[in-house]
């Protein structure tokens, strides 16, 4: 009798280990968000904040979002964001091709015209009405990245996904949160990364 | 509800309201009778059709002109504004510009032009009709003197099973034409209304404000008063003023300390302990305080730098470094100390010195003359008569001049001191200094852009334009530029602007226009369900970019839907995108004022 508990114990015992093992190494890494480690972030004084690209099926996505990012940008007092017209000229001076991915010279040009330490770029992946079932709900997807103007290189990157169809939807139904309301806790997800 | 709102302009009223007075004050409901002054006249523009509706812009027009007549102002023939308006080829009715509104005046006799807008024109199950209009004055410089806007819907008066309901939109058009027009027979009589409040639980959801802007979103900057001075080391202490260029109702810090290596010769300099020098709200002038080290040989020519920096709740402007020359053995010539290019009106008396480079046995006699395009008198008084005297042994003296308030608030004064051939010394290289008079007393100017429209419905850019143009006038500390000045400019400019005012486009139209501040953004959705229940939705943000600094100083992102503020029963649901609109702008404008 004694022996069989201590074995049954012992087994036990291991099981448990095994799992909590198991479970740990599932849990997942943070592997959203890139910090170039050699950036003076603290010395970065102004933005110029490109057109985003646009994957999903509304066709104002992108420019929602970066109107919202812009905006949102500037509010947090941290950084001055060069007005949409101004990146829009500078665009133009510096014969971008395709402004929602600039090549590395192109940006160091277009740094030095529109005055600006570094330039963010982005993508929208998700805008609009999802649904699961019978019910349906707001969702955003988007990534951003930000390029120094001095070299051309990537110092930053960040995603966010925020809304979907959530368990209350779920139960108790309703359409979600509002577009405009999604797409800033999106864009405040993005900023927290930015700054932290 | 009928929604109406007034505003009105005070400074130019002292013209209009004399040619009021002088011409007979319009009484209300009354053609004013017998022999008398002629009264004011007034030319009804042709309606501009925002609506996109095809409203009917002649008979919204004449019901316009009808209603006005009624309450006893003075209007000009359709026929005789018809023929103005080809015989100078004009064909643009939404605005009027600096050579149209000098013609007015001077052939078509008409004191002031009303510029109507059709905004909303709904002939759906409930009809719906929104307008707006301004009274510009003619003349030399077009002004807005008076805006309104007016929406009404069939059901704004339905009541208990729907009895009040109105199903024609002919009448919809004419209550709201009568809400127009009895808002500027008031406004011609004299009545002033308060603005109404901003606040409708409709504010936007992002703001941003510049630290370094103020009350009045122009920039606050915080320099020293001269570029340089030039001491006698007898002395023993210096006193550099530094200016802020406007009052400000926050506390402003700047950091000062010695920099550089400007010592030339042997010996200790001067002492200067880095400190912050704090203005208190009101303040505009302060001095930092050098003491000077006495030197023990002839050391020859010794300068010291004080630098500004770190500036709070202002921007650093210029100069922003003060060179102090200490000569203990200077030859005998006078010049005028180099000043900053600029200086506050608030500083009141300015004293620019006058300098010996050594000491004389007689008195140096300096004759000046002041000059520019500040008049004297208004512009500023010379306090100190010319000639200047230095006393025998004394090695400077100042030229006071007391900066006026001078003429209404237009382009920045200058002012230039020359001195001419003195007596007992020689006059040196500097003896010119130009000055510009900053008067930021004055309400600061605001050049009103179209909004961008990425919406789906068309002319919701002018749209936007109204309104901002409407609540800034409504607000006393803003004086908005007439929308058609600032179209004729941007045509006359060639401007192109595909997304919005870029640095080089603000540039030539803060020049050409004088202005102060430019206003612009744009609109994501101006959306208005005609023929559902749907709740109109508008989505906008808005930039204002300032003229010193060339940057953004607010801006603010709003959207909002008409059934937010519902209680019960559809009461307080707001029912076209254009109503929806104004109560964002103003709710935006609102948030502008505030620090």
């Amino acid at each position: 009798m004694i022996r069989r508990n201590t074995t049954t114990g012992r087994t036990a015992r291991a099981l448990s280990w095994t799992l909590c093992v198991a479970l740990a190494a599932c849990a997942p890494a943070v592997t959203d968000v890139f910090h170039d480690a050699n950036m003076d972030f603290g010395a970065i004084r102004s933005v110029a904040v490109m057109p985003f690209v646009n994957q999903t099926r509304e066709p104002l996505a992108a420019e929602r979002v970066r109107d919202v990012f812009m905006t949102m940008l500037l509010s947090t007092g941290a950084v001055y964001v060069i007005p949409a017209g101004e990146v829009s000229r500078g665009i133009t001076r510096t014969g971008i091709g395709d402004p929602t991915a600039p090549a590395p010279e192109e940006i160091i040009k277009f740094g030095g015209v529109v005055k600006a330490d570094v330039v963010i770029t982005g993508t929208v992946r998700e805008y609009g009405e999802v649904r699961s079932g019978s019910v349906t709900s707001q969702a955003i997807s988007l990534s951003m990245r930000m390029i120094e103007t001095r070299t051309g290189k990537v110092v930053w990157s960040a995603s966010a996904t925020k809304g979907g169809v959530s368990f209350a939807d779920r139960l108790l139904g309703g359409g979600g949160a509002p577009m405009n309301e999604v797409t800033e806790k999106a864009v405040n997800a993005i900023l927290d990364k930015l700054f932290k | 509800m009928p929604s109406s709102t007034n505003c009105s302009n005070r400074l130019p009223l002292a013209a209009f309201a004399a040619l009021l007075v002088v011409g007979g004050c319009v009484q209300k409901g009354a053609v004013p009778a017998g022999p008398g002054p002629a009264p004011v006249r007034i030319a009804v523009l042709p309606v501009e059709d925002l609506s996109g509706a095809g409203a009917p812009a002649g008979e919204v027009r004449r019901s316009l002109i009808t209603g006005l007549r009624k309450r006893g102002v003075a209007v000009l023939e359709e026929e005789q504004v018809e023929a103005f308006l080809t015989k100078n080829r004009i064909r643009y009715i939404a605005g009027i510009e600096e050579s149209s509104a000098q013609a007015w005046k001077e052939q078509a006799g008409a004191d002031a032009v009303l510029i109507t807008s059709c905004e909303l024109y709904s002939r759906s199950e409930v009809p719906k009709v929104f307008l707006t209009s301004r009274l510009v004055a003619t003349g030399r410089a077009p002004e807005v003197l008076w805006m309104d806007s007016a929406g009404f819907s069939g059901d704004d008066t339905a009541g208990i099973l729907g009895i009040g309901l109105v199903s024609e939109i002919s009448a919809v058009a004419d209550t709201a034409v009568d809400l127009l027009s009895r808002s500027l027979a008031r406004f011609l009589s004299g009545e002033r209304r308060p603005a109404p409040p901003a606040g409708s639980g409709l504010g936007p959801e992002i703001v941003f404000r510049s630290s370094t802007a103020g009350l009045d979103l122009r920039e606050n900057t915080v320099s020293f008063l001269l570029r340089s001075s030039r001491l006698d080391e007898r002395k023993g202490s210096a006193r550099i003023p530094v200016v802020l260029n406007a009052r400000t109702a926050k506390p402003v810090q700047v950091d000062f300390a010695a920099s550089g290596r400007t010592v030339r010769g042997k010996g200790a300099v001067a002492t200067l302990r880095a400190g912050t020098l704090i203005f208190a709200p009101g303040e505009t002038v302060r001095s930092i305080e050098l003491a000077i080290a006495k030197g023990t040989l002839l050391e020859g020519e010794r300068s010291v730098e004080v630098a500004l920096r770190d500036p709070r709740n202002a921007a650093l402007g210029g100069p922003a470094v003060h060179v102090v020359e200490i000569a203990d053995m200077p030859p005998a010539t006078v010049n005028l100390a180099p000043a900053a290019r600029s200086a506050p009106k608030e500083i009141g008396n300015m004293t620019l010195a006058v300098e010996l480079t050594a000491g004389a046995a007689q008195d140096v006699t300096v004759p000046f003359t002041v000059s520019g395009t500040a008049a004297e008198g208004p512009g500023y008084r010379q306090v100190t008569p010319s000639p200047l005297v230095i006393k025998a042994g004394e090695l400077s003296a100042g030229i006071t001049i007391a900066v006026g308030d001078g003429e209404r608030h237009g382009p920045d004064r200058t002012l230039e001191v020359t001195l001419q051939t003195p007596v007992n010394a020689l006059l040196g290289p500097h003896r010119v200094v130009r000055l510009t008079i900053e008067d930021r007393s004055g309400r600061p100017k605001v050049a009103v852009l179209p909004f961008f429209n990425e919406s789906t419905r068309r002319n919701a850019g002018e749209i936007l334009m109204l309104q901002f143009v409407k609540e800034l006038r409504m607000q006393d500390r803003f004086e908005v530029i007439e929308p058609g000045l600032v179209r004729q400019h941007l045509l006359n400019m060639r401007t192109v602007m595909d997304r919005g005012a870029s640095i080089a486009d603000a540039g030539p139209i803060f020049t050409e226009l004088n202005a102060d501040l430019i206003l612009s953004g744009r609109i994501m959705d101006f959306e208005y369900f005609e023929q559902s229940a749907a709740a109109p939705k508008v989505d906008l943000s808005v930039e204002m970019i300032e003229r010193r600094s060339g940057k953004v100083v607010w801006s603010a992102k709003s959207h909002h839907r008409g059934d937010e503020k519902v209680l019960l029963f559809d009461w307080g649901r707001i029912k076209t995108a254009n109503a929806l609109a104004e109560h964002m702008v103003r709710a935006l404008v609102g948030k502008m004022a505030e620090e």
